[in-house]
C-alpha cells in the first residue's frame, strides 16, 4: 500500500497550514441563537396576529400557568446547548444538557396533562384562538431550526442524529412557548396544536440529519 | 493548537509530532494490524488538520483529539470488514493481490479520474491500474519515490472525496 511516512505527512500538513478563525464558544452561539430566533418568532407572530388580550397579566396572576410557561421557555436554551455540545468532539456536557432538556419537556408535559385531567392552570377559554396556530408553529420553527443546523454544520458533529434531534426540539420550542402565551389556553389544544408540532419537527430534523449535517 | 490556528507552523509541527507519538500506540491497541493502524493514523492527522478551526481553546485538547481518533478507528474497522467481505475468494494476502492483473476502472472511477489534476491522475493510473510499483512509476516519469508516493496519496484522497460525493 502506498502510504506517506508520518514524518512526510506531518511536513505536508505543516506546509499546508493557513490561519483559521476558530468557531465561537457554545455559550455565545447559544445566546445569539436564542435571542435572534426569539426576536424573529415574536415579530413574525405579531405580524400574523395579536397576542391574546391580558396574557402577560395572567402570567403574573396564575403561578401554575407561569410555571408551565417557564418550563417550556427553558427548553430552547437547554436543547440548543445540547445540540451544539453534540458537535464538540470529546465534549462532556451533552449528556447533562440532554437529560436536563428531556426533564424540562417531561415536566411541562406532566403540568399540561395535569391541567387537562385535573384542573386547568387558567380558566378555560377560546379567547385569543389563532386560526392557524398549528401551522404557524410549524412554519415559524423553520428559521430557528435552520440557524441551529447551520451552527452545527460549522462544528464537528460526530453524533449527527442526536445533534439534529435537539436542534429540531430547540427550534420548534420557541414558537410553541410563545403560542402558549399568545393563543387560547385549553390544555388539550396546547397538547395537540402547540406541543405536537414540536415532536413532529424534532423527528423531521432527525430525518434530515444525514442530508444536512456532513459526515465527518 | 491555538498557535496553529493562528498559522504558527513551528508550533503546529511540534503538536503534530506529539499527536503522532500519542495516537500511534493508542490506535495500535485499538486496531492491531499494522497496515490498519498506519492508515488510520494518517486519517486522524488529516482529520485534525481539516477540523482545526472547530477546536475551542477553552476546552482540553486531548479529549478532542482522542475522540476524533476513536471515531476514525471505528470507521477504519468498518471499512476493513467491508473490504474483507468483498475480497475475491476471501483472500487478504497482499502477495496474491500483487499478482492480479491490472484493474479495469468502472465508469464512475473513470469519470472521477478525469476530474483529477493530471500529475495525480498519472500517479494513480500507473500504480493502481497499470500495476507499477512506486519505485517503477517514479523512475518511469523521472521523479523521486517520495514525490510519487505523495502524488498517489493525494490522488487517492481526491478520488475518494469525488466518489463519496457522487454516491451521496
Amino acid at each position: 500500500m502506498n502510504r506517506l511516512t508520518p514524518a512526510e505527512q506531518i511536513q505536508e500538513l505543516v506546509d499546508d497550514l493557513t490561519p483559521v478563525t476558530p468557531i465561537a464558544r457554545v455559550g455565545r452561539v447559544t445566546a445569539q441563537w436564542v435571542v435572534g430566533s426569539s426576536a424573529f418568532v415574536v415579530i413574525a407572530m405579531l405580524a400574523l396576529g395579536p397576542l391574546r388580550e391580558g396574557c402577560l397579566g395572567e402570567l403574573i396572576a396564575h403561578p401554575r400557568f407561569l410555571t408551565e410557561t417557564l418550563l417550556m421557555a427553558l427548553v430552547p436554551i437547554f436543547a440548543s446547548v445540547t445540540a451544539l455540545e453534540c458537535a464538540v468532539p470529546g465534549g462532556t456536557k451533552a449528556r447533562f444538557f440532554a437529560g436536563a432538556t428531556l426533564a424540562l419537556v417531561a415536566g411541562w408535559c406532566a403540568a399540561v396533562t395535569y391541567s387537562y385531567l385535573v384542573e386547568p392552570s387558567l380558566p378555560l377559554s377560546m379567547a385569543g384562538k389563532r386560526e392557524y396556530c398549528f401551522y404557524e408553529t410549524l412554519v415559524l420553527s423553520l428559521v430557528p431550526i435552520g440557524l441551529a443546523l447551520a451552527a452545527i454544520r460549522r462544528r464537528f458533529a460526530l453524533d449527527r442524529l442526536r445533534a439534529a434531534v435537539f436542534a429540531g426540539l430547540a427550534g420548534a420550542a420557541i414558537p410553541a412557548v410563545i403560542m402558549q402565551i399568545a393563543c387560547m389556553v385549553t390544555p388539550s389544544h396546547v397538547l395537540t396544536h402547540h406541543a405536537f408540532p414540536v415532536l413532529l419537527l424534532a423527528l423531521a430534523t432527525a430525518g434530515l440529519a444525514g442530508a444536512v449535517l456532513p459526515r465527518r | 493548537m491555538t498557535a496553529a490556528q493562528a498559522g504558527d507552523r513551528e508550533s503546529y509541527q511540534r503538536l503534530l509530532c506529539e499527536i503522532e507519538a500519542a495516537l500511534g500506540p493508542y490506535l495500535r491497541r485499538l486496531l492491531g494490524a499494522r497496515e490498519l493502524h498506519e492508515d488510520c493514523l494518517q486519517e486522524c492527522l488529516l482529520a485534525i488538520h481539516n477540523a482545526r478551526h472547530t477546536y475551542d481553546a477553552s476546552r482540553p485538547f486531548k479529549p478532542w483529539a482522542y475522540t476524533l481518533a476513536r471515531y476514525k478507528a471505528i470507521d477504519t474497522i468498518r471499512r476493513s470488514s467491508t473490504r474483507r467481505r468483498y475480497e475475491p475468494d476471501g483472500t487478504c494476502d497482499p502477495a496474491e493481490k500483487a499478482s492480479v492483473a491490472p484493474v479495469e476502472p468502472s465508469l464512475d472511477t473513470t469519470r472521477a479520474l478525469d476530474g483529477l489534476d493530471p500529475k495525480y491522475r498519472e500517479a494513480v493510473l500507473l500504480t493502481k491500474l497499470e500495476g507499477y510499483t512506486v519505485e517503477e512509476a517514479a523512475a518511469k516519469i523521472g521523479i523521486t519515490r517520495a514525490a510519487m508516493r505523495s502524488r498517489v496519496h493525494r490522488g487517492l484522497r481526491h478520488l475518494r472525496a469525488q466518489l463519496a460525493q457522487h454516491l451521496r
